[in-house]
C-alpha cells in the first residue's frame, strides 16, 4: 500500500476575522486519480487538518486533484517511485496575490477579472454599470425594515467592492440595484461578522444576474458544502461532508450556529439521507429560529419526503403551512 | 433481473395551433408547428434501441440494468415509425390519452422491480408558470379547457418518486417560457399524469432532471434536425461522458455526469449558434449509473495558438501519462482531435525558434469537451 498526504496552505485566502462569530478553517475535496482519470480515493483535506489516504499499489503517477466551489481544479502529479508516502500540498500563492478580495476566488469562475493574469478579452468593470446601491433590510417584530448601512470595514477596486458588516442575530437582506443593475436581494447570515463581495458576474450564462455577489459568515465548511449543492456538484458536497458524518454534526449543532445546522440538512435532504437523522431535529430546526426562513422550509420538505403523517394534526399540511412557516406567511402579498 | 424502461414523447404535430390543420385554439399562445421533436425523438429511441438491433452499435450500454422497455408515442406530420427487432413499428400519435395510456404502462413497469431504472424523455412545447407544463399533440382542441390537453410534468415527477423505489433519469427538451396567458387564467392549471399523494414518502433511490434550458427560457432546434438539447444528450450519451470509481472496471455514467457533459456540449454550440441555450439540472439521491461501459470515454479537444500566423509553424500536441502522443499535422488552423479521457501533457513546439516552446503539464483532459488557447512568445 501506498500514502498520500494531503494539505492545504491556504494562509493568503484565509482573512477570518478575530470576531467571526463561528470560525470553521477553509477545507476542501481532493481526488486521487491514476494516469485514466480513474478514481483511486478521495477525501478531504483542511488549513488544520491534512487528509492521510492509502492507496493499491501500481505502477505510474497518480494525480491529486483539489476542487473548488466554483468547479475549478487544481491538479498536482505525484510520483511514488521507491517511495511508501508522499507528501502533496496545495498552496494560494497564484490567488493570494489578489489580496482583499482574494478569499472569494475559490467561489467564483475561473474566469472571474479578480484573478491577475493576461487577459485575453478586456476585464469588465464594475463602472461600466453606473451608479449602483445598496441597502440593509432587518426582519423585526413589525416586519422588515431598512437600517443603515455601516460597514465594519471595506475595499473597493475596479473590479470588486467588498464590506465587512457586523450583524445581530436574526434575518438580514441586502438590497442592490441601480440604472443598470436588476433590483435584488442576497441574504445575510446573522449572529456575527459577515463580508460582502460584488463583482461583474464571471459566467458566460444568459440567466446570471450582471453583478456576482459572495456573502461569507466565516462557516468555511458549511458554506463551502452549500456552495456545492447549489451547483449540483453532489460528489463533490458527499466527499466534502464525507458521506454525512459533517452534515449530521453541523445539524445536531444547531443551537451553536443554526445557519451551518441549515447547511447540513440541506446536504442530508438533497442526497436522501435525511432518514438517518430524527425528524425532530428538522422540527426542532425549525422551532429554535422561527426567524430563519431556511429553517421552515427544510422541515418541511423532509416532513413531504418521509409523507406526511395522518394521525398526527400538529404535523399536519395546514399547520406546516401556519405554523412551521409563520416567517414567510407573514411577509407573502396573499 | 432489473431493466431500463424508458418513455419517449415527441410532439410536432400541433393541429390546433399556429399552421395547423385542424381548428385554430382560441389562444394559441403564439406557438406553432415543431418539426425537431419527431427527429430527436427518433433519434433518441434509435438510440436506446440500437444494441439490441446490432450489438456492437453505439448506443444504451448497461449490463446491470440493460433496456427492458421503450414506450414512445410521437406526433408528426407524417406517421412514424421506429426500429424494432421484428422490423418497423407504427408509433401511436402523443394525444393526451395516449401519453396517459403510455405513462401508465411506462410506470408500472418500472416499479415493478426496486432497482429499475425509469428513463423519461419528451420533446415538444412547453410553458411554465411556478410548475413546468408541456404539451399535447390535441391542445388548444377544446376551446372551453384548452389547458386539459396539457399536463404538469413537476408534479407528474412529485407523484413518481412516491411510487418506484428504482432511480429515474428525466430529460426534459422543451422550453420553460413564463405564460403570462396562463399565469393570468384562473383554473387553468393542467393536471399531472398521475396526482402526487404527500402522505406517501418518496422512496426513488435518485432522481436527475435534466432540462433543455433554464427557467424562463427558450430552448432551440435548426428545422427539421435533431434539437440542440437533443444532440448534446445523445452525444453525451454516446461515449462523452463517464467517471470510474475507486475500485469499479467500468465508466458509469449518472445524473451528475450526463448533466455537466450535455451543458458543457451547449455552451461549445452557443460559440457558434445565434441564439444561447444553456442546460438545467436537479440531482438528488444516490449515484446510480443508467450507462456503464468498459472504455474510458472520449474527450473533444481543441488546441489553438495565439497569434494566428504561429499556427502555421508550430506543432500543437499531446502526450498522455501513460505515453500516448497527439500531434498536429502543422495545419494553420486550431488542433483539434479525440482523445480518451486522463491526464496529458499539452502543448505548442515551434518547427524552427520562432517562438518558445509552450507546455502545460498535468492537464486534465475531462470529457466531453477541452479547449485551450496557448499564447507563443
Amino acid at each position: 500500500m501506498r500514502t498520500l498526504n494531503v494539505a492545504l496552505n491556504y494562509s493568503a485566502s484565509d482573512e477570518t476575522p478575530a470576531t467571526a462569530s463561528f470560525p470553521s478553517p477553509v477545507a476542501l475535496p481532493f481526488r486521487v486519480l491514476d494516469a485514466e482519470g480513474g478514481l483511486l480515493t478521495e477525501g478531504v483535506t483542511s488549513l488544520l487538518t491534512p487528509s492521510n489516504v492509502t492507496l493499491p499499489d501500481g505502477d505510474g503517477p497518480v494525480f491529486v486533484r483539489l476542487t473548488w466551489p466554483s468547479g475549478k481544479t487544481q491538479t498536482k502529479r505525484v510520483n511514488f517511485v521507491d517511495r511508501a508516502s508522499v507528501d502533496v500540498v496545495f498552496s494560494d500563492e497564484a490567488i493570494g496575490q489578489s489580496g482583499w478580495s482574494s478569499w472569494a476566488i475559490p467561489r467564483l469562475n475561473e474566469r472571474t477579472p479578480l484573478v491577475e493574469k493576461p487577459p485575453l478579452s478586456p476585464l469588465p468593470e464594475l463602472t461600466k454599470f453606473g451608479r449602483t446601491w445598496l441597502r440593509l433590510w432587518q426582519y423585526q417584530s413589525t416586519g422588515w425594515n431598512t437600517v443603515p448601512l455601516t460597514p465594519v470595514r471595506q475595499f473597493s477596486d475596479s473590479h470588486a467592492k467588498q464590506i465587512d458588516l457586523q450583524l445581530a442575530t436574526g434575518s438580514w437582506l441586502l438590497q442592490l440595484g441601480g440604472v443598470n443593475v436588476v433590483w435584488r436581494f442576497v441574504s445575510l447570515p446573522g449572529a456575527g461578522m459577515c463580508r460582502v463581495l460584488i463583482t461583474p458576474r464571471d459566467s458566460n450564462d444568459p440567466r446570471a444576474d450582471s453583478l456576482k455577489v459572495i456573502v461569507t459568515g466565516f462557516r468555511s465548511d458549511a458554506e463551502t458544502l452549500l456552495e456545492f449543492l447549489s451547483r449540483d456538484s453532489l460528489r463533490a458536497a458527499k466527499s466534502m461532508a464525507n458521506f454525512k458524518p459533517l452534515a449530521i454534526r453541523l445539524l445536531s449543532e444547531k443551537v451553536d450556529d443554526p445557519i451551518a445546522a441549515v447547511a447540513g440538512a440541506y446536504f442530508l435532504l438533497r442526497t436522501e439521507s435525511s432518514v438517518s437523522v430524527p425528524i425532530s431535529w428538522f422540527k426542532n430546526l425549525s422551532n429554535f429560529y422561527p426567524w430563519m426562513p431556511d429553517a421552515a422550509i427544510v422541515f418541511c420538505i423532509a416532513q413531504l419526503r418521509a409523507g406526511l403523517p395522518t394521525d398526527d394534526s400538529a404535523h399536519s399540511t395546514r399547520s406546516l403551512l401556519e405554523e412551521d412557516c409563520q416567517f414567510l406567511r407573514r411577509d407573502c402579498l396573499c | 433481473m432489473p431493466g431500463t424502461h424508458v418513455l419517449a414523447i415527441g410532439v410536432g404535430n400541433y393541429p390546433h395551433l399556429i399552421d395547423g390543420t385542424g381548428p385554430l385554439a382560441k389562444n394559441p399562445l403564439g406557438l406553432a408547428q415543431l418539426s425537431s421533436p419527431p427527429v430527436s425523438t427518433q433519434a433518441f429511441i434509435d438510440w436506446c434501441l440500437a444494441p439490441l438491433l446490432q450489438e456492437s452499435s453505439l448506443g444504451f450500454q448497461n449490463p446491470n440494468c440493460p433496456i427492458a422497455s421503450v414506450e414512445a408515442v410521437i406526433s408528426s406530420a407524417k406517421p412514424m415509425s421506429v426500429s424494432g427487432i421484428t422490423g418497423p413499428i407504427p408509433v401511436d400519435s402523443a394525444t393526451k390519452v395516449n401519453i396517459e395510456n403510455a405513462f401508465a404502462q411506462w410506470l408500472a413497469r418500472v416499479a415493478s422491480n426496486d432497482n429499475n431504472i425509469g428513463v423519461l424523455y419528451f420533446c415538444g412545447h412547453g410553458v411554465m408558470v411556478a410548475d413546468h407544463y408541456l404539451l399535447s399533440e390535441d391542445f388548444g382542441s377544446n376551446s372551453l379547457q384548452p389547458w386539459d390537453k396539457a399536463f404538469d410534468l413537476s408534479n407528474t415527477l412529485r407523484a413518481v418518486e412516491r411510487e418506484v423505489r428504482g432511480a429515474l433519469y428525466f430529460f426534459i427538451d422543451a422550453c420553460r417560457e413564463v405564460s403570462r396567458d396562463m399565469a393570468l387564467t384562473l383554473g387553468g392549471c393542467p393536471l399531472a399524469l398521475m396526482a402526487a399523494d404527500l402522505k406517501k414518502p418518496v422512496i426513488r433511490s435518485a432522481s436527475s432532471l435534466v432540462h433543455a434550458t433554464g427557467e424562463g427560457k427558450l430552448a432551440f432546434a435548426l428545422e427539421g434536425k435533431v434539437s440542440r438539447f437533443s444532440e448534446a444528450l445523445l452525444k453525451a450519451l454516446s461515449g462523452y461522458c463517464g467517471i470510474r470509481g475507486a475500485g469499479s472496471k467500468t465508466w458509469d455514467v449518472d445524473g451528475e455526469t450526463v448533466a455537466y457533459a450535455v451543458r458543457k456540449l451547449l455552451e461549445n454550440g452557443n460559440k457558434t449558434a445565434n441564439r444561447r441555450q444553456v442546460s438545467d439540472q436537479t440531482i438528488s439521491g444516490g449515484s446510480i449509473p443508467l450507462l456503464r461501459s468498459s472504455v474510458p470515454p472520449k474527450v473533444i479537444v481543441r488546441l489553438d495558438l495565439l497569434p494566428e500566423p504561429m499556427r502555421a509553424v508550430a506543432r500543437m500536441y499531446l502526450k498522455s501519462a501513460k505515453g500516448a502522443p497527439y500531434e498536429d499535422t502543422g495545419t494553420s488552423g486550431p488542433y483539434i482531435t479525440e482523445v480518451s479521457r486522463g491526464f496529458y501533457d499539452v502543448g505548442a513546439n515551434p518547427t524552427g525558434a520562432q517562438f518558445g516552446a509552450l507546455v502545460f503539464e498535468d492537464q486534465d483532459i475531462f470529457p466531453p469537451t477541452y479547449d485551450l488557447i496557448m499564447q507563443a512568445t
